[in-house]
């Protein structure tokens, strides 16, 4: 583990000394221009083939301990960080390997490279949004080839910084409201291209006014173009009508459902709200989904991955 | 076609698939439902009312002998017993005998001897179905003289069922025996019978018989031949003594011209006085017969002496006789010539011709001496002839009569000889009988040997442990399957990725399965912590109650014991009265 820390270290070191200074996101001031000239991690990793190939290495960051990369970045503590995260904890899963697929199933969606701006939701609460959320952005920052953001737009049950064991403001709140910067509110993580938005500080009677005023659409706009996926985990849909204020704005959503949970008819209701309000259902995430016992995936997967 | 069945075998799959999943997804409802309800129906089975058995086998053994000996020669048979053995044990009559033996039905309660009345049929069946009796016999062994029997009762208490087996057995065991005596007189009646039918009939051939016989006298009937032999004999005889007689007319006839030839007559004729004074050639006749005695006599002395014949040779018998004849001539010449003399002066042909010719008259006289002698033969050969042809016509048309009655009568002979042999038969078969009748042993004709009795026990044949648990363990599968089906059919929930497609018409881009987080391992955590001691609740449960169904099938006793200190542990918690002991006792 200790020598995992190092490594991680000396990448950010080197990743320092091209620079001249430390890797942070991009100025708010200037991501009102996408054609600005704002540093992204998907540069800082392009411009240095060794932080490139060693990202690239998925032995490395499945092992990073407590450890704090810098000052500017959000503290990877272990401890902290929800056991749900496997795309952290657990990187050679057969969970994690999912998300890849899934990672690898958006890729091919988007042929073009078009930036993109994803809506996680769901039908009801406690499906796996966040969680999907997380481990999604995770896996899709890995090997620095696009720009990673992973936004908490579910504004009554915030649970990414939770999660990630990091405070909640500034966040998307406070960016909307327009009394947070860029800067303050997207936070680096030790990975160099990928950034996390928290949900920020909110009232009760702020939600309608947040989701619903044309400043949620401008941040999402200056997001998208900052941004190759930004990942935005959303309330549920038959629960609140948040989704079906932001979503429209999105370039699609995933719908999760919770397996042997989720009733038919609520995800058809779900799926049915949604394109009424014109929201582009990229496909369905299966959660929980439990494989046989002894399913011949899992048995070459650990196969595969346990031969060292 | 064969897309056809690549379908068919892949719905086969997804089925059982399928069934396979939910099986797997619900098995904590299948395990409740398999063990509640067979818990509960391995309990209710303990009060099933249970059938108690008892069984007896014993051996019928049949004297060989006097089995085949009634079988190949009487109307009777013992394979009438071995035909209505079921009858006999399990009919109602032996039934309600056994009834009345073992105190099911009051002793006065049979009036007749034969069918059962209404009454009686219906005391029967009150009391067969208080007790839930039931009988049933088979037969284990059976060769013509051995069979062994096995007898077998059912009852709601196994100690009248056992009574009832025996009382059955010990029943037939008599009546076969009373049966069996009235094979034995019947058949000795029947014996009896017959052989006075064909001793009868032999007293009527033999009078039949007698009456032949009588028909030819001399001559036995059942013997033509030799009855033709004496017929050939009699007719040779006729034809010889035919025969003696032409020769005799025929030696007469000579004799006759020779004494009217020429010769004699003109030697006679000339001289009467010649005729009468001629002396008779009586010295030369004598002297003839002399010299052939003395000759015969020399031949007789030479075959004797030098030919050494005896006095039994025929040769010596034939000159015998010739000897005497030759006698007999010489005396009868000299008599019938002194007669002649005496009584006739006058001087006869014969007299003048000896007169005149003494040598011719000798050789009349001899020619009328055989002449005479030749005519006396003649006379007796008549006779004898007349004789012999009445004899043979007599036995002629005997014969004929005979061999026309032959095959009658040998008939008759060979039927009478065989009433006589068969009479002997059944005389044989009647005194084998009467020994055996007159034997003191009850058991005359069959024997009974008892190989197995009918043991005490408290062990139910019914119902059948293993009926027990196929139907209680049936009604717990059936549970189970049923309550997963029934959460089956209320589960809205996706339960694949392919329904998800079907129902939503999206695409599943993944499926993310379960998180081994702290969370979820506390949970399934805390789910083993519940089940465990429920499952282990439910299957000590299970496997209690099946361990006192099969106590109560197999080892009452321990079943007993278990329900006693089972109670005592209910009244020691406080529970309300307990139900098990009452019901065990009931």
């Amino acid at each position: 583990m200790g020598a995992m820390l190092k490594v991680m270290q000396k990448m950010k070191a080197k990743a320092d000394d091209n620079d001249g200074a430390p890797a942070a996101p991009a100025d708010p001031e200037n991501t009102a221009a996408p054609d600005a000239n704002v540093t992204t991690p998907a540069d800082e990793t392009a411009s240095n083939p060794e932080t490139t190939a060693f990202i690239s290495e998925p032995s490395l960051s499945a092992k990073i301990s407590a450890a704090t990369i810098s000052d500017d970045t959000i503290e990877w503590n272990a401890d902290k960080l929800d056991p749900a995260v496997v795309a952290f904890h657990e990187r050679y899963s057969a969970v994690t390997e999912q998300y890849r697929s899934l990672r690898a199933r958006l890729t091919n969606m988007n042929p073009e490279q078009k930036h993109q701006v994803i809506a996680i939701t769901s039908s009801l609460p406690q499906e796996g949004k966040s969680v999907t959320t997380l481990n999604l952005g995770m896996v899709m920052a890995e090997g620095g080839e696009h720009r990673i953001l992973i936004a908490d737009a579910d504004f009554r049950r915030a649970s990414i910084a939770k999660m990630l064991g990091i405070s909640q403001k500034p966040g998307l709140a406070e960016l909307i409201r327009g009394t947070a910067e860029y800067s303050e509110a997207v936070r680096p993580t030790h990975l160099p291209n990928l950034k996390v938005l928290t949900a920020g500080a909110t009232k009760e009677k702020d939600y309608g006014d947040l989701v619903g005023g044309s400043a949620a659409r401008n941040v999402l706009a200056n997001l998208s173009v900052q941004f190759d996926y930004v990942f935005l985990d959303m309330p549920p849909v038959n629960t609140v009508s948040d989704v079906s204020m932001l979503a429209p704005h999105c370039h699609g959503a995933l719908l999760v459902i919770e397996m042997r949970r989720t009733p038919e008819p609520v995800v058809q209701e779900a799926v049915r709200t949604l394109q009424t309000t014109n929201v582009k259902i990229l496909g369905c995430l299966l959660s929980r989904h439990k494989r046989e016992r002894g399913h011949y995936y899992e048995r070459y997967y650990s196969y595969y991955y346990n031969r060292e | 076609m064969a897309a056809h069945q690549d379908r068919a075998l892949d719905d086969l799959r997804n089925n059982l698939h399928e069934y396979a999943r939910m099986l797997r997804r619900r098995w904590r409802l299948g395990l409740l439902g398999v063990c509640v309800v067979g818990s509960v129906a391995f309990w209710i089975s303990q009060y099933v009312p249970r059938q108690y058995g008892a069984a007896t086998i014993f051996e019928r053994r049949d004297d060989v002998v006097l089995r085949n000996l009634i079988h190949a020669n009487s109307p009777y048979s013992f394979e009438q017993l071995k035909s209505s053995i079921k009858l006999d044990m399990t009919g109602s009559r032996a039934l309600a005998e056994a009834a009345v033996s073992i105190g099911l039905l009051p002793a006065d309660a049979l009036t007749s001897e034969t069918a059962l009345t209404n009454t009686e049929m219906r005391q029967l069946s009150q009391a067969l179905r208080q007790y839930d009796l039931t009988a049933r016999v088979s037969l284990v062994q059976s060769s013509p003289s051995l069979d062994t029997i096995e007898l077998r009762c059912s009852g709601n208490n196994p100690e009248v069922a056992r009574q009832f087996v025996i009382a059955l057995r010990d029943n037939y065991i008599q009546r076969t025996y009373s049966r069996i005596s009235e094979i034995l007189t019947g058949t000795r009646e029947f014996f009896e019978q017959e052989v006075d039918r064909f001793q009868a009939r032999v007293t009527d051939a033999s009078q039949r018989l007698q009456e032949q016989f009588d028909q030819f006298p001399g001559v036995d009937p059942s013997d033509p031949a030799s009855a033709g032999t004496r017929l050939e004999t009699l007719r040779g005889e006729h034809l010889r003594l035919t025969q003696r007689q032409a020769e005799l007319e025929a030696q007469i006839d000579a004799r006759e011209r020779f004494l009217t030839s020429g010769a004699l007559t003109a030697a006679a004729e000339p001289e009467p006085e010649a005729v009468a004074e001629a002396p008779p050639a009586l010295p030369e006749t004598d002297s003839a017969i002399d010299q052939a005695i003395k000759q015969v006599e020399q031949q007789l002395a030479d075959a004797i002496v030098v030919k050494r014949m005896t006095s039994e040779h025929p040769e010596v018998l034939a000159m015998q006789r010739k000897l005497e004849n030759l006698r007999a001539a010489r005396d009868a010449a000299h008599t019938p010539l002194a007669t002649a003399r005496a009584e006739t002066a006058k001087p006869t042909a014969t007299e003048q011709l000896r007169k005149k010719d003494p040598v011719m008259a000798g050789q009349r006289l001899r020619v009328e001496l055989e002449l005479d002698s030749l005519r006396s033969q003649l006379a007796i050969a008549n006779r004898h002839v007349d004789d012999s042809q009445v004899r043979l016509s007599e036995f002629t048309v005997l014969y004929e009569r005979l061999l026309e009655n032959s095959d009658d009568l040998r008939q008759l002979q060979d039927a009478t000889q065989q009433d006589i042999a068969t009479a002997g038969v059944w005389r044989q078969h009647l005194s084998q009988l009467e020994r055996v009748m007159a034997a003191e042993s009850e058991q005359r004709g069959t024997q009974f040997a008892l190989l197995e009795e009918p043991t005490e026990t408290t062990r139910a044949i019914r119902p059948r442990a293993i009926s027990i648990f196929v139907v209680c363990l049936g009604c717990g599968l059936a549970a189970a399957a049923l309550m997963i089906a029934l959460a089956e059919l209320f589960d809205r929930s996706f339960r694949s990725a392919a329904q998800v497609t079907r129902s939503l018409s999206l695409p599943v881009l993944e499926c993310i399965g379960v998180l081994n987080t702290p969370k979820v391992q506390r949970r399934q955590f805390l789910t083993r912590l519940a089940w465990t001691p429920a499952m282990f609740i439910l299957l000590v449960s299970l496997f209690g109650t099946a361990s006192l169904a099969y106590a109560s099938l197999e080892r009452p006793d321990l079943h007993r014991q278990a329900v006693t200190r089972l109670d005592s542990a209910l009244r020691a918690v406080g529970a309300p009265p307990t139900f098990l002991l009452q019901d065990s006792e009931e």
